[in-house]
C-alpha cells in the first residue's frame, strides 16, 4: 500500500464497527442492563407522596439500591398511589421490610427508604404480577396529616367557646345560681392543662417553623401559620375561661364541661405530635451539605 | 487520516479515564480491648445529642458544625455506640443487674487546620444512683480519613477504659 493512499474498505468497516459498538453499548446500559440487575416491586400507599418523582432514588441502610420507575394513581381506587420501583436483584426483599418516604436535603424532593421493621409482610399484586413492599407513613407524613386535624379540632373548640361566651350565656352567668365544687376542680385542672398546651404548642410551632422553613414545604408552613393564630386566640380565651369557672350556672356548666373535654383531647393530640418531633427531630433538620473535607479526598 | 483516527481513539478512551463520581464509605467503631465486669450491669438506655442522632458523621472547625460528605456511619450513630459497648463489655448482653444509662453529648473531631485537631468525647453516665461526666480530648494529626478513624477509635478506647474503671469502682 502506498503511503497516503486511503483504503476506503477499511474506513468503511471501521465506521460500521463503531456504529455496532455504540448501539450495543447503548442497549446494554439501558434496557438489557436494567433487566439483568434490577427487579420490579410495587409500593402502594394512601398517603401523599409529594416531592417523589420518577427516577427518585431508593435507599437501604443509606446505600442506593434502586430507583422509582413509575408513579400513578390506582384507576380502581383514586385514593391510592401506586409506585413501581426497580431494586437491585442482589438485595433480597423479604418479609419485615418496609418502605418510607423521606425528604432529601433542602430541595424538598423525596426518596424512598427501605428498612427492616418486624411485623410487616410482603404482598403480591395479581394484576401487576409484582411483589408489594408495604409502606408505612413517615414521621413527616404523620405530621402533615395530623396538623390539619389538630387545627380542625382547635377551630371546633373556638366555635364552642364563642357559643358559651354569647351575650345570652353571659347574662346567665352573671345571675349565678350555684357552684359545683367538683366540676370547678375539673375546670381548674383543665385550665392548667390548657395552659401547658398553649406553652407547648408555642414552643413546638417555633421549633418546627425554624426547621421547616429550610425545607420550604409549603403545606406544612401554611398549616403552622394557621395553627399559630388559633393558639394565640386560645390563649386569650383561657383568661375568660378562668372567669367562667368562678361564675358558672347550671345551664352553662354542662356546655363548659363538654368544651373542656374537647380541650383535653386537643392537648393530648398536641402532646403526641410533640413526641413525634422529639423522637425523630433530625428528619426535619437539614444542615446544608458542604463540599468534601480535604481529608476525605486523600487516599 | 491516520492522525484523525488516533485522535478519535484518544478522545473515546479519555471518556473512561474521566473523574468518576465519588462514593460514600461507611464506618463502624472498632475497639481494641474487651473488659470483664465484676458485677452484672444492664444497658438500660443509650442517648445521643440530637445532632449526632443520624448516620452522618459530624465534624467541627472554626466555622461551625458540618457533616462529612463522603464518609458516614454504617447505621445511625446510637446503634454504632450500642454495638461498640456490647463488644467492649460482653456481659452487658445478659441484660440483667444494675441499670447503666449513657448519654453521649459530643463525639466529633474538631479541626484546627486541614489535618490536625482534637477529637472530643463528652458523655454523662449513670449507674444506679451514681452519675459521672466523662470528657476526653485526643489530639490527632491525620493524613487521610482512615487515619482519622484510627484516632476516633483511640478516643473511644480511652473512654471505654475510663468507663470500665468507674463501673468497677461503683459496682
Amino acid at each position: 500500500m502506498l503511503e497516503g493512499r486511503v483504503n476506503y474498505i477499511l474506513v468503511g468497516l471501521f465506521i460500521l464497527l463503531m456504529i455496532v459498538v455504540s448501539v450495543l453499548t447503548l442497549y446494554i446500559f439501558t434496557k438489557f442492563g436494567k433487566k439483568a440487575e434490577y427487579k420490579k416491586y410495587l409500593i402502594i400507599t394512601p398517603e401523599s407522596i409529594s416531592g417523589l418523582r420518577e427516577g427518585a432514588k431508593v435507599y437501604y441502610k443509606g446505600v442506593q439500591v434502586g430507583k422509582v420507575e413509575k408513579i400513578s394513581i390506582d384507576p380502581e381506587d383514586q385514593n391510592t398511589v401506586k409506585i413501581i420501583v426497580l431494586i437491585d436483584k442482589k438485595l433480597k426483599v423479604i418479609d419485615g421490610m418496609v418502605a418510607t418516604l423521606r425528604i432529601q436535603g433542602i430541595t424538598g424532593l423525596s426518596y424512598i427508604n427501605i428498612e427492616k421493621k418486624p411485623g410487616f409482610k410482603l404482598g403480591y399484586d395479581e394484576k401487576e404480577k409484582l411483589t408489594i413492599i408495604p409502606m408505612k407513613p413517615s414521621q413527616l407524613q404523620k405530621i402533615t396529616s395530623s396538623l390539619p386535624e389538630i387545627i380542625e379540632n382547635a377551630n371546633k373548640i373556638l366555635l364552642r367557646i364563642q357559643e358559651v361566651l354569647s351575650p345570652q350565656n353571659t347574662k346567665k352567668i352573671n345571675q349565678l345560681i350555684f357552684k359545683a365544687d367538683k366540676l370547678l376542680a375539673e375546670l381548674n385542672q383543665a385550665v392548667i392543662e390548657t395552659q401547658k398546651f398553649i406553652t407547648e404548642g408555642k414552643k413546638l410551632v417555633k421549633v418546627t417553623q425554624n426547621k421547616i422553613k429550610t425545607l420550604d414545604v409549603e403545606k406544612i408552613n401554611i398549616t403552622i401559620e394557621k395553627y399559630q393564630k388559633v393558639a394565640k386566640t386560645l390563649e386569650k380565651l383561657i383568661s375568660q375561661l378562668k372567669i367562667l369557672t368562678q361564675n358558672a350556672d347550671s345551664n352553662t356548666l354542662p356546655k363548659l364541661n363538654s368544651l373542656l373535654e374537647k380541650l383535653k383531647e386537643t392537648s393530648q393530640e398536641l402532646k403526641d405530635l410533640s413526641h413525634k418531633l422529639n423522637a425523630e427531630p433530625y428528619s426535619l433538620i437539614n444542615i446544608k451539605e458542604i463540599k468534601p473535607h480535604p481529608l476525605e479526598e486523600k487516599r | 487520516m491516520k492522525k484523525s483516527f488516533c485522535l478519535i481513539f484518544i478522545f473515546m478512551l479519555s471518556a473512561c479515564t474521566l473523574k468518576t463520581t465519588p462514593y460514600e464509605t461507611m464506618h463502624l467503631l472498632e475497639i481494641r480491648y474487651t473488659y470483664n465486669l465484676s458485677c452484672n450491669i444492664k444497658l438500660s438506655e443509650i442517648k445521643v445529642a440530637d445532632y449526632l442522632n443520624t448516620e452522618k458523621m459530624v465534624y467541627r472547625d472554626a466555622k461551625g458544625l458540618h457533616y462529612f460528605a463522603l464518609n458516614k456511619w454504617a447505621c445511625p450513630f446510637p446503634y454504632v455506640i450500642k454495638q461498640t459497648l456490647i463488644n467492649s463489655f460482653p456481659s452487658l448482653y445478659q441484660n440483667q443487674g444494675k441499670n447503666l444509662s449513657i448519654y453521649i453529648l459530643s463525639f466529633e473531631p474538631y479541626f484546627t487546620n486541614e489535618k490536625q485537631g482534637k477529637i472530643r468525647l463528652k458523655a454523662i453516665v449513670k449507674l444506679e444512683n451514681s452519675v459521672k461526666t466523662f470528657y476526653i480530648e485526643h489530639h490527632f494529626n491525620a493524613q487521610n480519613f482512615e487515619e482519622l478513624m484510627v484516632h476516633m477509635n483511640k478516643t473511644l478506647d480511652q473512654f471505654l477504659k475510663n468507663l470500665y474503671f468507674w463501673i468497677q469502682a461503683n459496682c
